[in-house]
């Protein structure tokens, strides 16, 4: 399998024979996918093309997404200056956050997520009412604008952050109101009279006409939930909900404006008391009503467990391919990507390949592609690992010769 | 000792201990006596014969049956071995073709009960940090019996858990070995015959906290604060070794002492491998031993040393990042003090990680073997069992499948280590507490919220 990753070409066309494929939402056996200059172009069960480069691997799904997280913008996360996904606000709605600005590409902690085969993400900014933009991004890039997708890929929205549901709720009334009111008439006169900047509320504006998602809302209760798809329904939004403990409950209100969940599925009831009526099933019984959902990861430090946790949703009742669909084609519909997220002809060529179930603990990601081509997979803590194979370590492993 | 409500028994016995050294003088075993006596006598169901057949068996003590068959009578596990022979007389007898069968699963580090769910702040009483040193603080004191994250972890193969103070202080008090299971009181949780422990904290977590309240402001604060302690304690215990009058008790005094004598295992949250080597210069200063180093992301660079003094290791699969000392992460940590010939244990510290400790044993096994470490299934599975039974000084009664043990044994409906598999049936004491086929409300919190299925 080795001799497998150093053959993967970067430019030029490669194919898997034989595989196990997860594709259109199945699992199918016995498939050749080929892919040529980082795009899928065939996916049937012929011999690859002639001249083109064929690895055999048991098991190729599209490449993860992991939504939600703050992956590139927390390294050391009780270290202050280490921090670019929360800071002190003064005001509780900033629009204008963009965290694809303080993405770092060079972060520690996407080596690791890539060996869970996570190849994108969307990163939120945590805190206030209105946190900020959330991005698109690549953890495989060698910058940031090899990385960003989308720098505005909707609004984050913490219902918790004014101390009362109904003051936020209020307060993103007037603040969509407002936003409407001056893309329809940008009169300085209003300036005043309005409940944010305008370059604020052209942010927010932006974000509702595009609604793909308008808003991000953190909310694990129920009645949160349920009240979120009544404000979505009035202000025609499309909506994720970050947390959805209770989110089971209100399935079908959710189906009705076709809102989105982002669930922990390892989290259930009672946690927080906004969670009481959590339980490991919620996110199989969202997916029965017709509700799309992906999973969370805790911290962006442990992101590669995201197929796992995906696995645990399966545990408690989800169907595989659905648990599997959940963290590679959802994130991109979500964010209206419709190049990634599923292994089809005229898609990016963004693949992981396992050595068997992607879900289970013991199997292994054997490549990550990204754009056709194999990405590095080589963390630190594989290099110190390497360091300490034999002890004792000296610190000067082959003292310098001198001059 | 001065009079108080104790159980009648007990006072009995003290009053037999006092009498050759005066009304008025107890010794430090008759204090211990007084303050662990129980009120009420636990609730537990009665042990049945049972006999478990058919099912793939995983000692943690070197052997595999498959199918084998495990006995338990009395609450103690009478046999273990392979499915062969006639099927002897049982009250059960349950056929578990293609199942699995472990003994229980031991969390050596938690804060259910002392950080119980929902985490309310009126419950939060895992951290007395009004000092940097509160030997006397006893996590048994703090734990509420009703945390709903009991129930939860039992469903996850725990039979027993150690539950620790937070680690605020360099010595944040005792924590307290438990059967996960609902009690009126948390004494009444308390696994029978297990040892006293000590929870001491090193590196950043006592100088973040006390560095702007009187310190300790560094780690050079960190040590002279164990210094301190332990000096003292070492100076009251020459002085109280044999007699203990009224007027000299000290509470946190008194449980030092149990460290300086052995008779309590020190648990020891520390990261950075040069922390972990200042504690163990520390304990042979004051000439105790460090049972176990909890968290110890930096274990691996030490592993030689830990190993040859027999410290466990208590760690996560791949929790790292959430402070500079948690940053050296390797994956291959517990497996390669594993390899090391040390004892790797993996824990939780977390709530959900504590119903999830197979699935996270399975993930050091598997980054073990990807480093190219030979570990067998049991191995791993030691990393949760008898390893952690190890660490809480409890191994000469459960953490593996051998006759005469405890009869703390999980059914699983799928390979252990897979994150498909879940604990079908649970046995405390050769008794079954949970059956995932037969859902109950143990906790008041949750009584009354049960939702249509």
């Amino acid at each position: 399998m080795i001799a497998l990753l150093l053959s993967l070409a970067a430019w030029g066309c490669d194919a898997v024979v034989g595989s196990t494929a997860f594709i259109d939402g199945a699992l199918r056996d016995d498939t050749t996918v080929v892919w040529v200059d980082g795009v899928i172009t065939r996916v049937d069960n012929a011999p690859a093309p002639e001249g083109c480069t064929v690895h055999a691997v048991d098991v190729i799904t599209p490449a993860l997404s992991v939504v939600g997280t703050p992956l590139g913008l927390v390294e050391i996360a009780l270290e202050a200056s280490s921090r670019d996904d929360t800071y002190a606000r003064p005001d509780p709605v900033t629009p204008s956050l963009r965290v694809s600005d303080a993405f770092d590409p060079a972060s520690q902690t996407l080596p690791l997520a890539r060996q869970g085969g996570i190849a994108h993400a969307v990163i939120v900014p945590s805190g206030g009412l209105v946190g900020g933009s959330a991005a698109w991004v690549s953890i495989a890039g060698t910058s940031q604008a090899a990385s960003v997708h989308l720098d505005e890929a909707g609004l984050i929205v913490d219902l918790d952050a004014l101390g009362s549901r109904a003051a936020a709720f209020a307060a993103l009334r007037r603040l969509l109101d407002d936003a409407a009111l001056w893309a329809k008439r940008p009169d300085p006169a209003l300036r005043g009279t309005l409940s944010a900047p305008p370059d604020a509320l052209e942010v927010v504006s932006r974000a509702v006409q595009r609604n793909q998602p308008a808003l991000w809302v953190v909310a694990n209760r129920a009645a949160d939930i349920e009240a979120t798809t009544r404000f979505a329904a009035t202000y025609g939004l499309r909506v994720v909900i970050v947390g959805g403990a209770e989110a089971w409950k209100v399935a079908d209100a959710l189906a009705a404006v076709d809102a989105g969940v982002l669930i922990d599925p390892m989290v259930y009831g009672p946690g927080p008391l906004d969670a009481r009526h959590a339980r490991p099933d919620g996110a199989a019984r969202l997916e029965r009503a017709g509700v799309s959902v992906s999973f969370s990861v805790e911290e962006p430090h442990r992101a590669r467990s995201l197929r796992w946790i995906a696995g645990n949703a399966v545990r408690a009742g989800m169907p595989w391919e659905a648990a599997l669909a959940a963290i590679t084609q959802v994130p991109s519909t979500w964010v209206g990507d419709s190049d990634r997220g599923r292994i089809a002809v005229g898609q990016r060529a963004d693949l992981a390949l396992w050595s068997g179930d992607p879900l289970d603990i013991p199997t292994r990601l054997l490549a990550l592609v990204v754009d056709g081509a194999p990405v590095s997979l080589r963390s630190r803590h594989d290099a110190l690992a390497e360091r300490y194979r034999t002890l004792p370590v000296s610190p000067w492993p082959d003292p310098p010769a001198g001059p | 000792m001065r009079s108080r409500p104790i159980a009648h028994a007990l006072t009995t016995a003290l009053l037999a201990g006092c009498a050759s050294k005066g009304a008025d003088v107890s010794t430090l075993a008759d204090i211990e006596a007084a303050a662990r006596a129980p009120i009420e006598t636990p609730a537990w169901p009665e042990p049945a014969r049972w006999v478990l057949r058919g099912a793939t068996v995983l000692t943690a003590d070197g052997d595999r049956y498959a199918p084998g068959r495990v006995v338990m009578a009395g609450g103690r596990i009478e046999s273990v071995g392979p499915d062969t022979g006639p099927v002897p007389d049982a009250d059960h007898v349950v056929d578990l073709g293609g199942q699995w069968i472990t003994p229980g699963i031991i969390d050596t580090h938690s804060h259910l009960g002392v950080y119980p769910s929902p985490p309310l702040r009126a419950h939060g009483d895992g951290n007395e940090a009004i000092g940097p040193t509160t030997p006397g603080a006893w996590a048994e004191s703090g734990l509420w019996p009703q945390d709903p994250g009991w129930q939860r972890a039992v469903a996850g193969g725990v039979t027993a858990a150690q539950v620790l103070p937070g680690s605020a202080n360099l010595i944040g008090g005792r924590g307290v070995t438990v059967r996960p299971v609902p009690q009126r009181g948390s004494r009444a949780m308390r696994f029978p015959g297990a040892p006293e422990t000590v929870k001491m904290a090193c590196g950043e977590n006592p100088k973040r906290v006390y560095g702007d309240r009187g310190g300790p402001q560094t780690r050079m604060g960190n040590t002279r604060g164990f210094r301190e302690a332990f000096a003292q304690a070492a100076a009251w215990r020459a002085d109280h070794a044999d007699a203990v009058s009224p007027g000299d008790r000290d509470v946190d005094m008194e449980t030092l002492a149990l460290v300086l004598s052995g008779e309590a295992l020190p648990q020891v949250h520390c990261y950075r491998a040069d922390d972990m080597l200042g504690m163990l210069q520390i304990a042979d200063e004051f000439g105790f031993s460090i049972r176990s180093f909890h968290h110890a992301i930096e274990a691996y660079k030490i592993r030689d040393i830990l190993a040859d003094r027999e410290v466990s290791v208590s760690t996560w699969s791949d929790w790292w990042g959430f402070k500079a000392e948690a940053w050296d992460m390797v994956l291959p940590n517990a497996a390669m003090v594993h390899a090391a010939g040390g004892r790797a244990v993996i824990h939780s510290d977390d709530a959900i990680g504590i119903q999830r400790l197979n699935q996270e044993a399975g993930k050091a096994l598997a980054d073990g073997r990807a480093f190219g470490l030979d570990i067998t299934e049991d191995d791993a599975l030691r990393w949760i069992t008898a390893n952690a039974a190890w660490t809480l000084g409890i191994d000469d009664q459960t953490g593996r499948l051998a006759p005469g043990l405890r009869g703390d044994v999980v059914v699983w409906n799928a390979p252990p280590f897979s994150v498909y598999a879940r604990a079908r049936l649970v046995f405390i004491d050769g008794a079954l507490v949970f059956d995932a086929d037969q859902p109950q409300v143990w906790s008041d919190l949750v009584a009354g919220l049960e939702d249509a299925p």
